[in-house]
């Protein structure tokens, strides 16, 4: 396993150092280091991304490489302990979003979308959806600020095409 | 895709974050959350703005629901009803089948055997009325059940008669019956058994002492799986002991389901995930919806208006509906009751003489409303 190091500078000036395996969580960052135009002393600039999210997203990173690392370790491990390690990884997830406004959620997307992280977009997505289940289109506008661009005559025309799911 | 929104974001995100708002997000983005909803949530999604509409409506799986079909005890029509349209269409039934009862139901077709007999079964095709001989079976059953359609070339029946111990078996292009010896386990309890089913190349049926009854068709080979765990409700309720007990059997991608129901009293559904039974709830179902017959059940998802709820094959000629227990309200629907049958090893919930059924395509649909005003006018005067 490498442990190259790589530094990452975020829109407002942070830097970040962090490992290449786990940098290359991110596909764009992988291109990057793939076609050589990472200096080794010089830090790649991530223009959309303020210090405080990409410090989530390296945390998300360095959490998931340590997994895999663990992985390769122990590659005949038992269905059980293979559960237990996922349960694992699903209760540091559920406790790494729970602690997150959804202001910070949407930022964390839009950055895992520019550095494409598959995995994390899939969490964060994941995550706000259940932010949505269960709610009325009224409750969903104002927990999301969102402004109900719809005339009255659209809006009535949406509920009245399935007026079960709004029962 | 809306590529205005989408370099709004990706060129000015910076400013982006001042106006912090899910509006804005680009429709690829959207459309990533969106998957992750139900149908109910996300038509409801839908109606929160207009670049959640498009991204939900792009992503929306609109799942088809099954169809009760009853057929007439005497000959003349069948009834076929959808459920969520509550509309009511009529089939011709040849007078010449008359005699018959319905035992299975798959893909568009019905197995129906003749009255009198447990052994003697063809293959009918509703809509087209196409009929499909099977030579006669040497054992006659207690739960029967067919893979595809017969037209299908791959059409394998199979035939269970735990009393005797036996399998019987007939193979896609095969000429007449195979025969298998099964050994139960130890308690195999061969009374009380569910309905077929059919999956991944299984057959499968429940049986209430010995688990899961598991026959494969590509190595022609018959296994119990024994479950740990076991749950039989109505046991010790004395209002409950004289009425039936039916035991339905469903499979939503690798998962069983098992669903008891007893008189009147509310049906109970269990998951079972590595031998555990998980009592179902409307928030534990998550959206699927049960379809229950007498003969063979199935579940769906993402069907509109029908999920986290069990509907049953009884239709209800006054209330227009099928009878269905919502799991989210923990009630029968319609509200009225339904009469009770007075022989309590009659089933309340799904009578013998229907079944639910693959509906017909928009065309034959189409063809079927022409034909039925002709129908009904020439009635049985029309020759067969």
């Amino acid at each position: 396993m490498s442990s190259n190091m790589i530094m990452l500078k975020s829109s407002d000036g942070a830097s970040f150092e962090i490992e290449e395996a786990a940098a290359r969580k991110s596909k764009i960052i992988a291109n990057m280091i793939e076609v050589e135009c990472v200096d080794e002393d010089k830090a790649i600039p991530l223009q959309n991304v303020t210090g405080n999210i990409l410090a989530l997203v390296i945390e998300y990173c360095n959490k998931h490489i340590v997994d895999d690392d663990d992985d390769v370790a122990t590659e005949e491990a038992s269905e059980e302990e293979e559960e237990a390690k996922k349960k694992k990884v699903d209760d540091w997830e559920a406790e790494f979003m729970n602690s997150m406004s959804l202001e910070t959620m949407f930022e964390l997307l839009l950055a895992a979308n520019y550095l494409n992280i598959k995995s994390l977009i899939d969490l964060v997505c994941q995550t706000i959806a259940n932010n949505i289940k269960d709610k009325t289109p009224e409750e969903v506008r104002k927990i999301f600020s969102i402004e109900n661009d719809f005339t009255p005559e659209e809006e009535e025309e949406i509920r009245k095409e399935n007026a079960w799911a709004f029962g | 895709m809306n590529p205005r929104l989408n370099t709004d974001v990706n060129n000015n995100g910076t400013e982006k974050k001042k106006s912090f708002t899910f509006a804005d997000l680009p429709t690829s983005i959207l459309e990533l959350i969106m998957v992750y909803l139900m149908l109910k949530d996300n038509i409801r999604a839908s109606a929160v703005c207009k670049a959640w509409r498009e991204a939900a409506e792009l992503v929306r799986v609109v799942g088809k629901h099954p169809w009760v079909i009853t057929l007439p005890k005497y000959g003349g029509f069948i009834d076929l009803i959808d459920p969520l349209q509550r509309k009511l269409y009529s089939l011709y039934f040849p007078r010449k089948l008359a005699k018959t009862k319905v035992c299975y139901s798959k893909d568009g077709w019905l197995l129906l055997r003749q009255r009198s007999s447990f052994a003697d079964m063809f293959f009918f095709n509703p809509f087209t009325r196409e009929i499909k001989s099977l030579p006669s079976c040497k054992f006659y059953f207690q739960a029967v059940a067919f893979s595809s359609a017969p037209t299908s070339g791959t059409c394998t029946v199979i035939v269970l008669n735990p009393l005797t111990r036996r399998i019987s078996i007939f193979y896609p292009g095969a000429t007449e019956w195979n025969y298998m010896d099964i050994s139960g386990p130890h308690g195999f309890c061969p009374n009380e058994h569910s309905n077929i089913v059919y999956a991944n190349g299984h057959f499968y049926c429940f049986y209430l002492i010995g688990g899961l009854l598991d026959f494969d068709v590509s190595s022609r080979t018959v296994s119990f799986q024994l479950w740990d765990e076991h749950r039989i409700p109505y046991f010790h309720n004395n209002e409950l002991m004289s009425h039936r007990r039916i035991i339905y059997l469903m499979e939503q991608r690798g998962v069983f389901f098992v669903m008891y129901t007893c008189g009147t009293a509310a049906p109970l559904v269990y998951k079972i995930v590595s031998s555990k039974w998980e009592e179902m709830t409307g928030t534990t179902l998550d959206g699927l919806a049960i379809f229950a017959s007498l003969h063979s059940s199935e579940t769906r998802v993402n069907v509109p208006g029908m999920g986290n709820s069990v509907n049953f094959s009884k239709y209800s000629l006054r209330a227009e509906r099928c009878l269905s227990y919502s799991l989210d309200k923990g009630r029968y629907y319609p509200r009225k009751r339904l009469p009770i049958p007075k022989n309590p090893s009659k089933s309340f919930q799904c009578p013998r003489r229907s079944i639910w059924i693959e509906p017909p395509s928009e065309k034959v649909l189409d063809l079927m409303c022409k034909a039925k005003q002709r129908d009904v006018l020439q009635g049985i005067l029309i020759a067969l």
